[in-house]
């Protein structure tokens, strides 16, 4: 087992487009860190880097405190699950997981045993002979596993391996995956455009974003202190309520004026201690976000952080939860930051149209009571303790 | 002018008769009562095709092998003999050329693959410009018909005494490097050489058509595949040998009993460069001999046979290989 470390590493193709920016990253040993970020962010370009099958062009990259910028792939010791899983069709199951072993002639016992230990692991004992073809999508994604557990190797590299399962499987192999990384201890490279995944399966998630890294943290740091606009609106779903808000001071306390000066709510110190720049921008314009859980009941809040007379646009019954959409008039922030974000040419276009109608829609999420009915105005409370300021410009945290 | 009308005219009566024969057989079943109607339907739409094949195939197959038991055209009685088969088994012309035949089906299918091979992995590493440049000037003798192509090879392979200048391409090479060859080229003795010569021409024309297939075969072999093994420490040689060629393995075989059935019968390239002379006779040559210059029906017949019979394994390895392809399906 190694650590995998990223010290400046840059990507250039040979037509000059730039995929991988600067990237410093540390993977500790038996660490599993998820790449995480909207298609094109360069995260998979960065693990196949990792891997040897893509030329780095600066920086320098470690394997276990080896610089391994000029090795090959095989000298690199790395296994890596591929999203199509890649088995070899004309293989059997256990020829597919015993090739790597089998080309560094090991002992043909030793490959047998090993092979079995790790078909043991995956629950693969009755498919051992059988060609890929034979197979279900689980379990070829159980041999792609295979072959990287049997290898024992520094480290593990997935890319994107649960995208070609359906949703239902998706979420057993994520807690498979994330176990058995665990049991096995081996550092993990793991790449994903789902947030979710990344929320749930690592130790530790690095968001990019067009080729730069824009924070690396622990699920629950990512959720709760965004280091910018991006990864408030990128992590979490639904996503955070981004919107233009002006920040007001009056006797001794701090508002902010929401539907362009239309509605006040007061923010607690306890939001002001974690964002204390927001304070200083006394009349100006920022970028606020709220999460949808940070929204209640009018009562379970002050009088003062309750937001009257919102039209109610959508409601989504879920069952455990009730996502109520409302209309609020503060426009949407639209830059480059919550494109990227959102990921979705539609939903981007969305935001824009609502945008020049000057306002949007805010999604809530409340306990499942009885629904209010569309175009019903409702007071809603909101949790400004939990509230989040960003500078509109350059999208940063105003911490 | 009247050549053109008459091929309008004769393909219009073809395809016009084709149609009004299935429309007027269909008319006929249609009007039988239901059961019968759904009985006799596949017969009638199957059963013309049946018909003509069985009339230009199945029936002069047969007749064939009838014709390989029979004594020559002319002698005073016709009748049942096995003559025919003592020539097939004995005559050593024939052993010859067997001998042949059997080198050019095991040389042919694969060195032509072998080169369709090897052009189609290394220009698959070209660009995409260079790559469609070095593929086309590859596969052009295609276009060229056998008899073109051999003479064409006559050229290359021509000779003049020593003392003359050489116009011929490879004597003039090796006069360039020390002598010009002191004997013709296609009749040398050596070994059956004039064989070898006789069968460039044809895997120079067919290396081609390999190379055509299995470069596609190549292009449809997973990126992710090759990747994979490169990260399980293969070499570029194993990663040739273990993952690409296994997963190519059909189109080989495929693209190797194509030519091997084309090589069979190979015919226009002895006749043409040395008529089946210098030791490099080939059966169906023979054939056309025994049959349009000497006149032995009989003898004729029975290479032919031996022809078809020697065809079969071939045959019936690429029905099976198709049923397993089409039963994957």
């Amino acid at each position: 087992m190694a650590n995998v470390v990223f010290e400046d590493i840059q990507k250039v193709y040979p037509d000059g487009t730039q995929a991988v920016f600067d990237l410093n990253l540390e993977v500790d040993d038996k660490e599993f860190v998820i790449l995480v970020g909207p298609s094109g962010c360069g995260k998979s370009t960065a693990l196949r880097m990792v891997a040897g099958l893509e030329e780095i062009s600066g920086g320098k990259m470690y394997i276990g405190d080896k610089v391994v910028n000029d090795l090959s792939p095989k000298e690199r010791d790395i296994a890596m699950v591929f999203q199509s899983y890649a088995l070899y069709p004309h293989m059997s199951v256990a020829d597919n997981m015993g090739f790597a072993l089998k080309l560094a002639k090991v002992d043909k016992s030793e490959i047998e045993r090993r092979v079995n230990e790790a078909s043991e692991i995956l629950g693969l004992n009755d498919y051992l002979h059988r060609k890929p073809k034979a197979l279900s999508g689980g379990q070829r994604q159980r041999v792609a596993m295979g072959r990287a557990i049997v290898r024992s190797p520094q480290a593990f590299l997935m890319d994107e391996p649960l995208s070609n399962l359906d949703a239902k499987l998706r979420v057993q192999m994520r807690a498979e995956i994330a176990s058995l990384q665990n049991r096995l201890g081996v550092t993990t490279l793991y790449v994903t455009h789902d947030q979710v995944e990344a929320m749930t399966m690592g130790d530790r998630v690095a968001v990019l974003k067009a080729g730069r890294l824009q924070q690396c943290d622990s699920p629950q740091q990512l959720y709760d202190r965004p280091d910018n606009l991006f990864v408030a609106g990128f992590i979490g779903s639904p996503s955070m309520n981004i919107a233009e808000a002006t920040v007001r001071k009056g006797d001794g306390k701090v508002y902010i004026e929401l539907d362009r000066g239309e509605t006040r709510l007061l923010v607690p110190d306890s939001a002001l201690d974690r964002y204390p720049k927001a304070a200083d921008r006394d009349g100006s314009k920022l970028a606020i976000g709220i999460r949808p859980e940070h929204f209640g009941p009018p009562d379970s809040v002050s009088t003062e952080q309750v937001w009257r007379g919102r039209k109610v646009s959508v409601v989504e019954m879920l069952g455990s939860e009730m996502l109520v959409h409302f209309h609020t008039d503060s426009p949407p922030i639209v830059s480059e930051d919550m494109k990227a974000a959102i990921d979705d040419a539609d939903a981007f276009e969305d935001l824009q149209r609502q945008a020049a109608t000057g306002g949007q829609d805010f999604v809530s999420k409340f306990e499942p009571t009885s629904p209010p009915k569309i175009d019903q105005a409702i007071d809603v409370g909101v949790k400004t303790e939990h509230i989040h300021f960003f500078d509109p410009e350059n999208g940063l945290a105003l911490r | 002018m009247g050549n053109a009308v008459q091929a309008v005219v004769a393909i219009a009566i073809g395809v016009g008769g084709v149609v009004a024969l299935f429309w007027v057989l269909n008319a006929v079943v249609e009007r039988l009562p239901k059961r019968q109607e759904e009985l006799l339907k596949p017969y009638v739409f199957v059963g013309p095709a049946i018909a003509v094949v069985g009339l230009f195939l199945l029936y002069p197959a047969i007749l064939t092998i009838w014709f390989s038991f029979q004594t020559r055209v002319g002698t005073p009685a016709q009748e049942f003999t096995l003559d025919n088969y003592v020539y097939l088994f004995t005559d050593s012309r024939l052993h010859s050329a067997l001998i042949n035949n059997l080198l050019w089906i095991i040389v042919v299918p694969t060195v032509a693959v072998a080169i369709g091979l090897l052009v189609a992995v290394l220009s698959d590493r070209l660009k995409p410009t260079s790559e469609k440049i070095a593929k086309s000037l590859i596969f052009m003798p295609m276009a060229i018909s056998f008899v073109g192509a051999s003479t064409i090879w006559l050229f290359i392979y021509a000779w003049r005494p020593p003392e003359v200048e050489q116009f011929g391409l490879l004597a003039a090479l090796a006069g360039l490097i020390g002598d010009p060859p002191a004997t013709p080229i296609l009749q040398m003795s050596d070994f059956r050489l004039n064989s070898f010569a006789l069968m460039a021409v044809v895997i120079w024309m067919q290396a081609g058509f390999a190379m055509v297939l299995l470069s596609a075969a190549i292009k449809n072999v997973p990126e992710d595949t090759i990747e994979a093994a490169r990260i399980d420490g293969a070499s570029e040689v194993q990663i040739f040998w273990r993952v690409t060629v296994p997963q190519i393995k059909s189109t080989i075989v495929v693209v190797t009993t194509t030519i091997l059935i084309l090589v069979l019968k190979i015919f226009d390239v002895p006749r043409v460069m040395t008529s089946g002379d210098f030791d490099t006779n080939v059966i169906a040559n023979i054939f056309y001999d025994q049959a349009f210059t000497f006149g032995d029906r009989g003898r004729a017949s029975v290479v032919v046979v031996a022809l078809i019979v020697m065809t079969l394994p071939f045959m019936y390895l690429n029905i099976k290989r198709f049923r397993e392809q089409e039963a994957q399906r």
